[in-house]
């Protein structure tokens, strides 16, 4: 997976993005901040609005590294944040109830649809049971949370846990998972009881 | 195959058509396996959320950070005082240090220049907001930057309602009402007992001290922060080199 995608310094591959390092993200969020910024001011939102976007599509983007939606770099980092940018953006233009003019170039949207297809973009608000699990997630202990976030968000096999955290065996990661869903289970059975 | 190893599968994209055909199955016939599909189906989403929550508040923390660099380069006339304070900061988080060759150590300045209050990462204030709880109360008091009625908050809410968070908010209020030894008594509870915020913990511990002119715990607070977490360990490996 050792795909080049920028080119200038050393490369950052998808592993790098993996990861998850704070100067391998705020490098990736540099380097394609003033494009995507340039990009974006056409469509009329305002300064403010534009780094929210770039936020989000830059958060919906590291998300498709982590949940393996993002296999291999097909197109540049700059290439997957525009095309969920402009999805942000008009999504963001509707709800301000903006027309979208014929003036924009909605044919790139349409190539970009193949892309967009690819990845995951928008999802529903948390339910009520999903907020009271994040009220207890939040009170786990550290090892706990860190396992679960390995293995639900960032797509770590069981085996990959055992040897980034150095666990003993796969078979103690497994213990150690159950054993933080049913104290998460408990936790919130107490609270709701 | 048991049940346990079949979701763990699922979750891992790791399924065969085999395997695909019976965990379908079973999610329509046995209650208790679709049971724990929608729990783990809730707990990853939950996480997803949370690191969503986490990653945003960096991003914005490094716009911040862009912000400051983009007053420095603004000509000196056009300064106020505000901006002068936030530059200093910036300088020395950006380790250029070199530039505030200071005479002896002034741990005022030092907390002044490194001190930023950590924004609300925990508790969405914006969704439908129907809850009239203590919590929302607190965060919204501490978004607003009524410390003293954010603290009061957290204080009001009753022993079995705290959550782990708590403490480390309400250090941060008592930080900014210059309460510093309450402060560094909750960081010192966070520190090491694996709840979330530890490393946030240290580092705003080390800044306490400074603020306490305890340039022996700072330092070895410091040191603390830069072997043991990632969390502005750049910054803490500039500040260290300030006591030198």
């Amino acid at each position: 997976m050792n795909i080049k995608v920028v080119e200038k310094q050393v490369a950052i591959t998808l592993d790098d993005l993996r990861l998850g390092s704070d100067a391998v993200l705020k490098r990736v969020y540099e380097e394609n901040r003033a494009k995507f910024l340039n990009f974006a001011r056409r469509y009329g939102l305002s300064e403010e609005e534009n780094i929210d976007v770039y936020q989000d599509a830059y958060i919906i983007f590291y998300d498709n590294v982590m949940n393996g939606k993002i296999e291999s770099f097909t197109s540049s980092i700059s290439t997957y944040l525009f095309s969920i940018g402009k999805y942000l953006i008009f999504d963001r233009m509707k709800k301000n109830k903006k027309t979208v003019s014929s003036n924009y170039d909605l044919s790139i949207v349409r190539d970009d649809a193949q892309l967009v297809d690819t990845i995951e973009i928008s999802e529903p608000g948390l339910s009520t049971e999903q907020e009271l699990l994040q009220k207890h997630f939040g009170t786990l202990g550290k090892q706990c949370r860190e396992l679960l976030t390995l293995f639900y968000y960032r797509g770590f096999s069981i085996e990959e846990i055992m040897q980034h955290e150095g666990y003993n065996s796969e078979n103690v990661v497994k213990a150690t998972k159950s054993r933080c869903m049913k104290t998460l289970k408990e936790r919130i059975r107490a609270n709701t009881d | 195959m048991d049940k346990e190893q079949l979701l763990q599968q699922y979750f891992a994209n790791q399924l065969t058509e085999e395997q695909e055909g019976l965990f379908n199955e079973l999610l329509l016939s046995d209650a208790e396996f679709k049971a724990q599909f929608d729990f783990e189906s809730d707990l990853k989403r939950v996480i997803k959320e949370h690191e969503h929550q986490q990653l945003k508040a960096k991003l914005v923390g490094f716009e911040k950070g862009f912000a400051k660099e983009a007053e420095t380069r603004r000509p000196k006339g056009g300064f106020k005082n505000w901006s002068i304070a936030a530059s200093i900061a910036l300088l020395i988080g950006l380790g250029w240090v070199g530039y505030n060759s200071l005479t002896g150590t002034d741990y005022e300045d030092l907390y002044n220049d490194n001190f930023q209050t950590y924004p609300n990462t925990v508790y969405n204030l914006t969704r439908g907001d129907t809850n009239e709880s203590l919590e929302r109360d607190a965060f919204a008091a501490y978004e607003a930057g009524d410390f003293q009625r954010a603290l009061d908050n957290f204080d009001k809410i009753p022993a079995i309602d705290q959550k782990s968070y708590f403490d480390f908010y309400k250090a941060q209020s008592l930080l900014k009402l210059g309460d510093t030894s309450s402060a560094v008594a909750l960081l010192k509870k966070i520190v090491g007992s694996g709840a979330e915020f530890e490393a946030e913990a240290q580092w705003y511990l080390a800044l306490s001290y400074l603020k306490a002119k305890d340039e022996k715990n700072a330092k070895s607070a410091l040191q603390r922060l830069i072997s043991n977490y990632s969390y502005n360990r750049e910054k803490a490996i500039e500040l260290l080199k300030e006591f030198d």
